[in-house]
Parts: C-alpha cells; structure tokens; sequence
C-alpha cells in the first residue's frame, strides 16, 4: 500500500511540475480589473425583424470574458440586433449542446470562444448545413467565416515603437529585460514585436535577459529577482501581461534599486494591476491596451458584416493602442470606483 | 517490542542515527559541490546580495516546509500547501485592508491555517481518508475558494508598511531568513528534546505498534496538522506581503516543489525516518539550483526537466531507502527472535 502510494506521489509530482506551468499559462491572457456579474442569458433589444445572435463563451468565470460580453451587449444594443449569451462553463459537451440549441432556435451568426477547437466540428457541419455562419473569438476554427483576435505580434510593435521614441527623448540606454511565456505563442510573438519594434525605429539596445514569469507575479517576481541579481545593469523591464512588468518591478523594488532609473513597460492593460500601476506614475510607463470590451464590439461589428452576407479577413483583428499615463484619459472615463471604455476614442484611433 | 522502546535499543537508534548522519553529509558534500559549481560558471552567484535573497527566497519554502516535514514523520502527507497559501494571503490583505492592522491580519491567519490544519488532519484521522487523496481535495477546495471570492482577480494591499514584514532586513539579514531560522529551532528541540517529537518518528514508523502501545495517534496527527497549517499560514502571509497584494494563483504548483525537496532531504514519504536537518538541506539544494539556473541564463524548459529529473532521483532514493530499513529490521528482529527462542 505504501508502495503504491509512492508511487502516486511520484507520478503526481512529475505531472504538477508540467502542469504549474500550464496552469500560470492559463492566466496569461489577462491580469485583472473590474468584475462584473454577467447573467447567462440576457435578450437585448426586441424588435420585429431585427437580426438574432447567439454567443457561447467557454468561461464566465474569468475576468477576461465577462468584459468581453460586456462590450458585446453594449454593441448589439447600439446595433439593435438581439444577443444571446450561454457560458460553456469549461465543458466541452455543453457547449456543443448549447450550440445546437442555438442552430435549432434559428440564430443569425453564432458567436463562439471555443472551449477546446477540435471537438466543433460535428457542430460546425451542422451550422453550414443550417446557413448559420460562425464567428470565433481569439481562435482559428476551420469553416469559421473569421475570427476576431488582437494581432499580439502588432501590439508588441507598436510598444517596441513607442519606446524607442521614449527612450530616445529621454536619453536611455536601454539594458532591457524581458518577463515571457515563452510556452504560448500569443506571448511568444508580443516578444517579438516589441524587439521588432525598436529595430524598425533604429533603437539600439540590448535584451540582457529573458525569463519565464508564466504570466503569474508571484513567478515573475522570484525570476525577475535572479535576472537582476545575474545582471544589475537592467533598466527596462517588458512583461507580456501586467502581472509579469509588476512581478518584475517588485524584484527591482526588493533588490533596492533606484526605481526612478527603471521604464517598465506590460502588456494587456485590462485591470486594475495595470490601471493603478500606471496612474502611480512610478516606473509604469505604457502598456499595450488590449481592451477586452472593445473585442467584444469586434466581435459584433464581425458577426453584423457575416449576417449581411459580407467578405470577412480570415482574422479580423481587434486593435490595440499603447495607454501612457498621458492618453489615459482619452479612453477611459472614471465611474466611481470603476472605468468605463470609451468605445467612440478607440475606433476613430484605430480608423485614423 | 514495541517501536518507541526499540528505537531506545542501543542497536537500532544507532543504526539509523549513524545512516541519518551519513545522509546528511551526503546532502551537505551535494549542496556544497552544487555551490562551487554555480559559483565558478557565475560571478555574481556568491556576492552578499545574491546569497541573502536566495536565502530570502528559501526561508518561504522552509517555514511552511517544516510543518510539512512533520506530517510527513508521522506517514502522512499534505497536497494543500500552495492553495492554504493563497488563501492566507486573502485573508491577511483582506483583514489588513479592512482594519489596517498588520498583526491583528497575521493573528486571523494564523487562526485559519489551525482551523485548515485541523480540519485536514480530522479527514485523515477520524475520517480514515487517505491523506493524499484527502488532501488532493482540500487542495482544490481552497484553490476554488480563493477564486470564488476574488473573481481570480488580485487585491491589492492598501497599507505600504505590510511590504517590509518579508522584504525588510535586519542588520544583513532578510527579516524571512530570521524567521525561518527560529521555527527551525522551535521544530529541531520539539523533535529532538521532547516525547512529543519522539512519539512523532514511532507513530511514522510503525503506526499499529505506536497505537497498540498506548499512543494517542489520532490527536497526535491532528496537531502535527495544525502546527503545519499555521506555518503553511504564515509561509502565505510572508508571500503576500513580498508581493503587496493576494493573488488567488500564489503557491500553485508549489506543494510539488516542497515535497520533492523535503524528500530530496532524506525525508522517507513512508514515515518515521528523516531529520529536519536534511529537510532544509534539500530546500536549499533546491532553491540554489532554481536560483542558479536563471542566474546561468538556462532556459525554463531545461528548467523543468532539471526539476523533473531531480524529483525522480529524489523518489528513487526514497525507496532504496525504504528497502534497505526495512530490510535491516527484519533482520534485527530474526537474530533477536533466534536469541529469545534459544533462551527458552
């Protein structure tokens, strides 16, 4: 018996050192902000002949998706057509389920944020059978018409670009550490874009380290600490989501550096960890806003265009703008404890 | 004969005294060799910064993974550490917030991980759950609390000072490493100079003959739980206050790396054979070759499956371990039955 349970520890013990680093994956996407309790069906506004649309979400739970569907009903408001929402819970069987039941009901577009991509296909047969087009959210389905993501390698760009800019006017040179997630792509290619940012505006710097923070502080932090220690000269700290630039600022803090020589930069900018880093005024200076509502309004702007029959890009991208503490109120207005997304700002940006 | 009068038997106790000692020189040569190696491939490994925030780094491991050691002593095991964690982080940011009081915050804490140390150690004992089974529940259970009420959404503590409770030294020392260092004392006297601790080695080495004899195991393992869920707390508070904020994701994936460098240390997962000594022995050889390998610039995958490896040699060890005991046992026990009938 004794033995055996040996055994399983072994066993367990070898799985959970992969699947930590899964788990803080998971977490990568997103970092925090305010929570908002979305029901799982909600009509929106009744008109006669008005379009119908059905959104599955694989995780209510989670922040990120909740502020998606927000800034979904706001727009199928604004669009007058009706939005349906049902939350997958994780489990793949439900949202098939719960996708039929769409199909059936006779939706316009089916909106999906798949819980696992290769159990829908069945389910996707069915919709082309019905003439019900599908838009996804963040993930390539084949059959889809499109799928509406943020372009992660761009945002990384546009943060490489506008701290070459920073860095010049103020005179940095930038030794330049990066707090990654290396095991998913999405994070990957932020990465790369910032490097591939400063290159295109003629920035000359050096990458001193790159760690794995696995999108979580608290790994961030205990990284960040060794990179530091490894390499005292760090002066830019990148993190591909806020959770990982504030890790890594919580080492600089703790290695007693002075943090006014430190620029960090993050990624993601969809709560509060980001929002008060910033507005602090300390070492923060941007991030790459990926505004979780307005995907949401892409999402039904994309589905609007495939229930009127119209071409679709194979991936039609949500934008992303760098937030400094100076355009900060440009995009989001106080509400009391909360901030709400100014939709209008952020499409006439994009559009420019 | 019964264990705790065995283990007073010259024979035996000298026996596993002396293989204990040679194991914890073993683990010493090892963390020293470790050391060397580290220190020639990288400049800064053994600058006075480096070594106190390792040691920092360790300390967080080491107070909740002492508690651990002590369940594992007795046979048992606890997979809930990292989730008791997170929840020690909620309910000391929350009552700080709240209140702005950082001891009245350690002291709600403290009462939390008594209450989740009982409570594990009562699913293990009156509930007759397999503690790993038990325990892979409660890990869950704590997990999932924590994100039901924060929404998996961090919380930020709005009291500065609560940062220096972790962060802040005294004279060269981290504040942690002082910490640390007086629950290992606490832990070594109580194992080493009390019936207590001694009762503790016989109810893991054999927990019927410990019964049998008149030992309370039951309580004995509900307390040894408790004392390990206020360390656990405590570890968490520590955590939370090095990151100024509860995060509902702190400590995941953290019991994996404490138990394998318990083991590591020559922690038997059967029960009854280790020594606190060896326990943070392996935490440090552990936390050096975590420390060592960003420091050395290695990729995280080959981070990995350095841990990997060393869990599965960790294990393996174990179990030769196990053997070689219990094979010296039984022969103890055949010369001594062989004597007896040769009297009779």
């Amino acid at each position: 018996m004794k033995r055996v349970v040996g055994l399983l520890i072994a066993a367990t013990l070898i799985i959970a050192v992969f699947a930590g680093c899964s788990g803080g994956g998971q977490a990568a996407p997103t970092s925090s902000g305010q929570a908002a309790a979305a029901s799982s069906q909600t009509a929106g506004v009744d008109s006669a002949k008005s379009l119908k649309f059905g959104y599955v979400v694989n995780d209510m739970s989670h922040e990120w998706y909740q502020n998606i569907v927000n800034g979904a009903k706001a727009q199928a408001e604004k669009l007058g057509v009706e939005l349906k929402v049902s939350d997958a819970a994780m489990d793949v069987g439900k949202q098939v389920t719960q996708l039929e039941n769409y199909i059936n009901e006779g939706v316009d577009v089916l909106i999906i944020t798949p819980v696992d991509v290769k159990a829908l296909s069945p389910v996707m047969d069915q919709a082309k059978k019905a003439g019900i087009p599908v838009v996804t959210e963040s993930n390539v389905v084949e059959g889809a018409e499109t799928y509406v993501g943020i372009n992660n390698l761009e945002g990384g760009v546009k943060a490489g670009k506008w701290f070459a800019e920073y860095a010049t006017a103020n005179n940095i040179d930038p030794q330049i550490l990066i707090v990654g997630l290396p095991a998913f792509e999405d994070c990957r290619l932020r990465v790369e874009g910032f490097k591939q940012g400063m290159d295109e505006a003629g920035l000359k710097y050096t990458i001193l380290q790159e760690v794995d923070g696995q999108g979580s502080k608290e790994t961030s932090l205990k990284v960040s600490q060794d990179a530091l220690t490894a390499n005292p000269d760090i002066n830019v700290i990148f993190g591909i989501n806020d959770n990982s630039t504030t890790g890594g600022m919580a080492a600089y803090k703790e290695a007693g550096f002075d943090e006014s020589k430190l620029t960090a930069i993050g990624f993601g900018f969809e709560g509060n960890v980001g929002r008060e880093a910033l507005l602090s005024g300390g070492s923060y200076k941007a991030s790459v806003a990926m505004f979780p509502d307005y995907m949401g309004v892409s999402l039904l702007n994309a589905a609007m265009m495939a229930a009127n029959g119209e071409d679709l890009p194979d991936n039609y991208e949500s934008g992303t703008i760098v937030i400094t503490n100076d355009n900060f109120a440009d995009f989001y207005t106080k509400d009391g404890d909360n901030y709400t997304t100014n939709f209008d700002a952020i499409t006439a940006l994009l559009n420019k | 004969m019964p264990l705790n009068k065995r283990l007073e038997n010259g024979s035996v106790s000298g026996l596993l005294t002396k293989m204990m000692r040679s194991e914890i020189f073993v683990l010493l040569i090892a963390l020293v060799l470790l050391c060397v190696i580290v220190s020639c491939l990288s400049p800064v490994f053994l600058t006075t910064r480096n070594i106190m925030t390792t040691l920092r780094q360790v300390s967080l491991t080491a107070i909740c993974g002492f508690g651990l050691t002590l369940i594992i002593l007795v046979g048992e095991i606890d997979l809930s550490v990292g989730s008791a964690q997170a929840v020690a982080g909620l309910v000391m940011v929350l009552v700080l917030n709240s209140t702005g009081s950082i001891v009245l915050g350690i002291i709600t804490a403290l009462l939390v991980g008594a209450v989740y140390g009982a409570i594990n150690g009562i699913l293990v004992t009156a509930g007759k759950l397999n503690s790993l089974i038990a325990t892979l529940g409660t890990m869950a259970i704590w997990r999932g609390a924590c994100m039901v009420t924060t929404n998996a959404v961090s919380i930020q503590s709005t009291v500065p000072q609560f940062q220096e409770l972790a962060t802040g030294f005294v004279g060269p020392f981290p504040n942690a490493l002082l910490m640390a260092v007086a629950v290992y004392i606490a832990l070594y006297y109580m194992l080493n100079k009390t019936t207590f601790g001694r009762y503790l080695y016989a109810i893991g080495g054999n927990q019927e003959a410990a019964r049998l004899s008149g030992l309370p195991v039951a309580r004995m393992k509900v307390i040894v739980y408790i004392i390990s869920g206020m360390l656990t707390m405590f570890a968490g508070v520590l955590l939370s206050s090095r990151m100024a904020s509860a995060q509902p994701t702190a400590g995941t994936g953290f019991e994996m790396v404490v138990i394998a460098s318990i083991i590591l240390g020559g922690v038997s997962l059967s029960g009854g054979i280790g020594t606190i000594a060896g326990a943070l022995l392996g935490m440090l050889i552990l936390g050096v070759l975590q420390n060592g390998l960003t420091l050395l610039d290695v990729s995280s995958f080959w981070q990995d499956i350095t841990r990997g490896l060393l869990i599965i040699i960790a294990v393996f060890l174990d179990a030769r371990r196990k053997d070689s005991v219990v094979k010296r046992l039984l022969r103890e026990q055949k010369k001594q039955e062989g004597s007896e009938q040769a009297a009779l």
